[in-house]
């Protein structure tokens, strides 16, 4: 059993399509030689699809093609140096490449975790497998689903059973990780050729009029903003400013908007503010603290005595008049004050 | 003589002739100690040798000693990110504090500091009258208690690290603490290289934390004509249906009213045979007994998931630059060896004889508080502001925690 051509081309990742590309003789000057500027276009053309559709497609028409421009994109985004935009492109890839594997022969799935990942698998019966569970654990932590928990899976001898989707979506998650770290690489400083310059810039535009619509969607949810606590109100004022937190006042922000209902995204696309933003990484913890992730405890937000100790909480008269001890306390006496309803996750 | 120069003097003694064990790869492993007398931990140091660390210890003779479960670069740099971590051990802390025990109720007690209530038996997590988590422990070494924390550590090794997680025994080594619980140190390459991500997975497995009870057979009101688990089978799996299995084979009808309604528990009393056979049944299915419904199978269940979990401590396991009590040394708080072991020594370890450090000539002491315990097959106390004659290990143990006076040796 080995992987074709046509295989490497769906799976440019794989250590066979790393080995037939050095094959070639490959270096990074070379890309941007006009002699490889089919390669490079559809290189191109792969982070673009990405930014505009989410997906990227497999063409098997040009097999080398396919194989070259997939190791070449990370280079391109590098040279850009956006990590949302390499984000947006790693996870199109990704996506394609789980589709491709979920229907794709087993053993096909076996070689490239053994051989590209060293990952330990062992196949079962069709569509069904067992891997390591060290190797299992290194990617299942990001799913939200329970049935990634390592504690709702059968586990026998250091061995977890998946089925042929689940491996397939380890894979991806694993290849979606490879291309966002080869696309942060900082880039040796090569002077680019000034089509490249362009297309370069063209990316960056339709990629910034892209992200544009994002935030300018007005962050919904039930809540009410006259009873939010004077703390919170603080937080808020900093975090709009763009001003840097220390961790505690971003985990109390973050608890206290899901506690009043607001969603992850809008919780995430509020941090977009954050001085040192990175949507992975913010929205990995508003995740955790939401509860989706890791122990699935849904956090609570920090009493005022708390908040007292970090020097978050910053009394109003309510405060004072009312006793508070808890920031959802205020916000719920106000909203019950004012004769509208809190939504839903209200409590705390 | 004031009480902290009479632990050291008495630490001294035993650091004299000791042999320290050194952790494997000593030198990439960062120590900590804690001294009699000084605030704080003395941490980031770090020795090339057995030697040298034994020597430190005799000179400076800490009534705490610490390493690091983590290997790095440099331990002994200050700044966590400088250390250079690469790797760290798997580690569990099995501590019969956080173990249900019927005798905790008259030995142990706790008080909340916020609003002074205080009650006998096992700490809660926040006080039942305000809510603080500020909670005061006054634990004591118990024979019960312990060997409760033995069995844990059983359960932990052989169940889920050898059988489920495939590591081999020799990659471990337990430990005593020197006061209420064991450690499990796990060696091996593969436990080494786990990721803090892979390590909170692991606690939530051993702890039972995030079961879907669905997800392992269990009929709910959503989904029905699940296959049903087999007592044989392996992981939570089986364990779930063989404590389900358990429970309603010693059930009493009493045990049954206090989960459910007077009708259901009495259908459940009356066909426990059909029941013990439907699950016994190969293949198995949930018992088809008219009136009962089908979520009572998932209610039994997460009632006695916590009896076939593992109570480790999470902090410990997904910590992955843990500070962990240095086997060999004293503990500070009660003047035992924290002892290593494999797990085959582990059956007929006795703490209190296999732990001492002082031996069992009768001393005299002032005791000013103490409940009545059972340790090394003997009961002490109760005491209360009494001069007794105790075994030096005892006496010992009164004097770090405390609650007694040295009076003659």
């Amino acid at each position: 059993m080995y992987l074709s051509r046509e295989d490497l081309a769906k799976y440019p990742f794989c250590r066979e399509a790393k080995e037939y590309i050095s094959s070639l003789g490959f270096t990074i000057d070379e890309v941007f030689n006009p002699d490889f500027s089919v390669i490079l276009g559809r290189a191109f053309e792969r982070i673009e699809s990405a930014v505009r559709i989410g997906r990227v497609e497999t063409r098997l028409v040009d097999l080398d093609l396919e194989i070259l421009s997939f190791n070449i994109a990370p280079i391109i985004l590098s040279i850009i140096g956006d990590n949302a935009l390499s984000m947006r492109y790693a996870v199109a890839e990704a996506k394609r490449v789980y589709e491709e594997l979920r229907v794709d022969d087993d053993y096909k799935l076996q070689l490239i975790s053994v051989n590209s990942f060293n990952w330990r698998v062992r196949f079962l019966r069709p569509g069904a497998f067992q891997i390591f569970f060290a190797d299992f654990l290194q990617f299942s932590p990001v799913f939200e689903a329970f049935n990634w928990k390592l504690v709702n899976r059968s586990v026998i001898g250091g061995w977890v059973y998946v089925s042929r989707g689940e491996l397939a979506r380890l894979i991806s998650e694993r290849v979606k990780n490879e291309i966002f770290s080869k696309s942060s690489q900082p880039m040796p400083s090569i002077t680019l050729p000034s089509n490249v310059m362009d297309r370069i810039e063209g990316l960056r535009k339709i990629f910034s009029s892209y992200r544009r619509v994002v935030e300018s969607e007005e962050v919904k949810g039930p809540m009410i903003e006259f009873a939010m606590p004077p703390c919170i109100r603080s937080l808020m004022n900093g975090l709009l400013k763009g001003e840097s937190m220390p961790h505690m006042a971003r985990f109390t922000l973050a608890t206290f908007l899901l506690n009043a209902g607001r969603s992850v995204d809008d919780v995430v696309k509020l941090f977009t503010a954050s001085a040192d933003y990175d949507e992975k990484m913010t929205r990995y913890q508003v995740e955790h603290i939401a509860g989706l992730r890791g122990s699935r405890t849904k956090y609570s937000t920090p009493k005022c005595s708390t908040l007292k100790t970090f020097g978050l909480c910053f009394p109003d008269d309510f405060c004072v008049l009312k006793k508070v001890k808890h920031p959802m306390t205020y916000y719920k006496l106000k909203v019950k004050g004012s004769g509208g309803g809190v939504g839903k996750g209200g409590s705390n | 003589m004031e009480r902290g120069d009479l632990i050291r003097k008495l630490f001294r003694g035993y650091y004299s002739s000791a042999s320290i064990e050194a952790p494997n790869d000593i030198g990439r492993r960062e120590f900590g100690f804690i001294f009699i007398g000084q605030e704080g931990m003395r941490r980031h140091m770090s020795f090339k040798s057995v030697e040298d660390l034994r020597s430190f210890m005799v000179r400076e003779i800490p009534l705490h000693a610490y390493f690091s479960s983590a290997y790095y670069d440099f331990p002994d740099v200050e700044d966590m990110d400088g250390k250079v971590w690469r790797g760290a051990d798997l580690v569990f802390d099995i501590d019969a504090d956080h173990i249900s025990t019927p005798c905790k109720s008259e030995h142990d007690s706790w008080r909340c500091i916020d609003c002074g209530y205080s009650s006998m038996g096992m700490a809660p997590e926040e006080c039942p009258k305000c809510s603080s988590r500020r909670i005061e422990v006054d634990s004591w070494l118990c024979d019960f208690c312990l060997d409760k924390a033995r069995d844990e550590v059983f359960r932990l090794v052989e169940e889920f690290l050898v059988s489920e997680f495939g590591f081999s025994i020799g990659s471990m080594l337990i430990v005593f603490s020197g006061h209420r619980g064991y450690h499990v140190h796990v060696r091996d390459k593969v436990a080494v290289e786990l990721s803090l991500e892979a390590r909170r997975e692991i606690t939530d497995y051993i702890r039972g934390v995030g079961l879907s009870l669905e997800l392992h057979g269990f009929p709910s009101k959503s989904v029905k004509g699940v296959i049903p688990p087999s007592l044989s089978d392996p992981g939570w799996r089986g364990r779930l249906i063989r404590a389900l299995y358990g429970f309603i084979s010693s059930a009493s009808l009493s045990d049954l009213t206090s989960m459910f309604n007077e009708r259901v528990a009495k259908l459940i009393y009356d066909n426990k045979d059909e029941i013990l056979c439907s699950l016994e049944s190969s293949p198995p299915r949930w018992p088809s007994i008219s009136g009962l419904p089908n979520y009572v199978w998932s209610r039994i269940a997460s009632r006695v998931v916590s009896e076939v979990a593992v109570h480790i401590d999470e902090r410990v396991t997904s910590d992955i630059k843990r500070l962990m009590r240095l086997p060999s040394s004293l503990h500070g708080k009660t003047g035992l060896i924290a002892k290593s072991m494999s797990i085959s020594a582990l059956n007929s370890f006795q703490p209190l004889f296999d732990a001492s450090a002082f031996g069992f000539d009768d001393c005299k002491v002032h005791v000013s508080h103490m409940p009545r315990i059972c340790i090394g097959g003997n009961f002490y106390g109760p005491y209360r502001n009494v001069d007794v004659k105790l075994p030096k290990t005892i006496a010992v143990y009164l004097i770090c925690r405390g609650s007694a006076t040295l009076l003659s040796w």
